[in-house]
């Protein structure tokens, strides 16, 4: 499935937040969104997972003007996992990823058989199978993002939106989780704050500013010294790792 | 009483499986089957029921309740061996009571959960969003100085109805901001109604020309459910139903609702009509119920928080368990307020805040339960 964001612009509190955003996820692509606090970034996502609306241009699922469609119908192929946010009340792992069937289920229809195993394959892909009847609260950061993206996949979505999914998490789990969702094969949208971490796993990447789209293209081409000068304001260092061969980023000072 | 020593026992179960199960895994949220517990609470109702109906300045045999609730309901070849004043007391006097209890406890539970997922805050109960304080006006304005008296019988309940319907739709329009309703607006919108209309409230049961008056209209205030007919039933028990129906059929967008707005949008919820149909539902609820038997107080903040403690949070398993707790703690509740200053009727409002609250506080203290405050 391919999301297009064509011609984006929104108004919130008088202030243009975003600019004739164009944006493009091919079948399969994994699209970084980078740019500094404040850009716009998380903003344009909740247009693309319809939280919010825009005041000109549209975003496209397959080529359905999404804010075209029930909300049920975009949410059975497309899933969002944001940053860890706090839950509440109670609830086991299984009740939270039985959550993502919601959307494939009509009024007073129960849950069936295929529900509950896609409940469980979700579980195991991301190897939370074990926690199944653990409270959710008691869980750690890790965990709990592991569970959000079984939630995700419970919803057999097939575009993801990820919201700089391993904000609070340390380098181990942040790994975990992008090597997971890189793994799953899906569309994936993902406004990512680890430059390092956007240039290993992502197709392409968007650069965010003020609003707009000022820059995208394949990581090694896009990330340049001048850029994350003008952008990011920091001095770098860019070099090709000789054991990863990914593009890896040494910051040295603020600029 | 029964329920809360059965609820120990369960605990006593659960901490048990909680250690044996902590070496390998995270503390289980309480995963008990919710067919026997249903049974068990149906049983446990049905006992409750007919104590009640029992108990009193003349007490009645079991045997003999459960005959002449038979031969009301199945015609009348049977055989008569009670007294007619035993069977006036037990079909006209006590079982619409009784009934009444059952209806008006599940009701007050059922809408305890489902404000507390709409404005996801677990403090809130059925009253928050100032339904009683405008039924209370209504029924004062009655009370004590006799508007609607054309009405007879009905005068009460159809002028706090009216005011807690017309407090709701204030609130409602009050907590949107383009066309949007904030959930926090929505609480505090429903907090300063509530304190204004309360101070109205005050001002005219002061004002009332005599003692009496003060005195009736506090014991509405605080609830009761003395003096419930026949007649009375068909509407609450009516509204109970549909709404636990309704908000039954609902289960997994209330589960949704409490992961929050931007969850439930990308889970394909319509937020706003959802929260719009969420406040009709338990506005219509509450003020039927607060306009027969005045605004009872606690079993719409406790009865959902003793069952998300011992069933976990799914609103599909929350909801009719609530329902029957809330049903039973009701009733007892209502035998403490005809018994314990007997012949003298005690407002029940002030059993369920006596009773209930040093059990809540007990639960506050010892369990592991969050109280929808995060960990």
């Amino acid at each position: 499935m391919t999301v297009s964001v064509e011609n984006l612009s929104s108004v919130i509190d008088g202030r243009e937040i975003l600019k004739d955003i164009q944006l493009t996820a091919r079948q399969g692509e994994f699209i970084g969104l980078i740019g500094p606090n404040g850009s716009g970034k998380s903003t344009l996502l909740k247009h693309i997972y319809r939280l919010l609306k825009p005041d000109t241009g549209t975003v496209y699922l397959s080529n359905q003007d999404i804010f075209a469609l029930p909300s049920r119908q975009v949410a059975q192929s497309l899933a969002v996992v944001s940053q860890e946010s706090p839950l509440l009340f109670d609830f086991t792992v299984e009740e939270i990823v039985a959550m993502g069937r919601s959307p494939h289920k009509r009024l007073l229809e129960a849950d069936t058989k295929a529900d509950h195993a896609i409940v469980l394959q979700s579980l195991e892909q991301v190897q939370m199978q074990a926690y199944r009847q653990a409270n959710y609260a008691s869980l750690s950061g890790g965990e709990k993002q592991r569970v959000m993206i079984a939630r995700a996949l419970a919803q057999n979505a097939s575009v993801l939106v990820l919201d700089e999914p391993t904000n609070h998490l340390d380098i181990h789990h942040q790994l975990q989780i992008m090597d997971l969702v890189k793994r799953l094969g899906l569309t994936i949208i993902a406004a990512l704050h680890d430059l390092n971490i956007a240039a290993a796993y992502c197709d392409r990447i968007y650069v965010i500013d003020e609003g707009r789209i000022v820059r995208s293209g394949q990581p090694v081409e896009l990330l340049t010294t001048a850029l994350l000068r003008e952008i990011f304001r920091v001095e770098t260092d860019i070099r090709i790792h000789p054991i990863t061969q990914n593009l890896t980023i040494t910051y040295l000072s603020p600029s | 009483m029964l329920f809360f020593r059965s609820f120990g026992t369960y605990s006593r179960e659960m901490i048990l499986i909680e250690i044996k199960q902590a070496s390998h895994m995270k503390a289980a949220v309480k995963n008990i089957p919710m067919l026997p517990i249903i049974v068990a609470l149906i049983l446990l109702l049905g006992a409750s029921m007919t104590f009640a109906v029992m108990t009193g300045p003349v007490s009645i045999h079991p045997a003999a309740v459960w005959k002449i609730v038979f031969y009301h309901t199945f015609g009348s070849n049977m055989q008569v061996d009670w007294s007619s004043a035993e069977g006036n007391i037990v079909w006209n006097l006590r079982l619409p009571r009784v009934i009444m209890g059952t209806i008006v406890g599940a009701g007050l539970a059922i809408t305890g959960t489902a404000i507390q997922a709409l404005v996801r805050n677990s403090l809130a109960d059925p009253y928050i969003l100032g339904v009683s304080s405008g039924a209370s006006v209504g029924a004062t304005l009655v009370i004590v100085f006799g508007v609607f008296s054309f009405l007879g019988h009905y005068a009460i309940m159809i002028s706090a109805f009216t005011g807690s319907i017309l407090s709701i739709i204030l609130v409602f329009f009050l907590s949107q901001v383009s066309g949007k309703i904030s959930t926090i607006r929505l609480l505090l919108a429903g907090i300063a109604v509530s304190m204004i209309l309360s101070a109205i409230t005050s001002f005219i049961v002061i004002s009332s020309p005599q003692e009496e008056g003060v005195r009736n209209a506090l014991f509405w205030m605080m609830g009761s459910l003395s003096g419930t007919r026949w007649e009375y039933l068909p509407i609450p028990a009516a509204a109970v139903m549909v709404g636990l129906l309704l908000l039954w059929s609902q289960y997994r967008a209330l589960n949704i609702l409490l992961m929050g707005e931007e969850a439930a949008v990308t889970m394909g919820i319509p937020i706003e009509a959802y929260r719009k149909f969420l406040i009709l539902v338990t506005a219509l609820i509450t003020g039927v119920l607060v306009s027969f038997c005045g605004a009872i107080g606690f079993i719409g903040l406790m009865v959902p928080h003793i069952v998300r403690l011992l069933m976990g949070s799914d609103h599909k398993r929350v909801l009719p368990v609530s329902a029957l707790t809330g049903a039973i703690i009701m009733i007892w509740a209502d035998i403490c307020a005809r018994e314990i200053i007997s012949p003298e009727e005690m407002p029940i409002g002030i059993v369920t805040a006596l009773c209930g609250g040093p059990f809540f506080l007990w639960l506050l203290r010892r369990s592991s339960y969050s109280f929808g405050g995060g960990r």
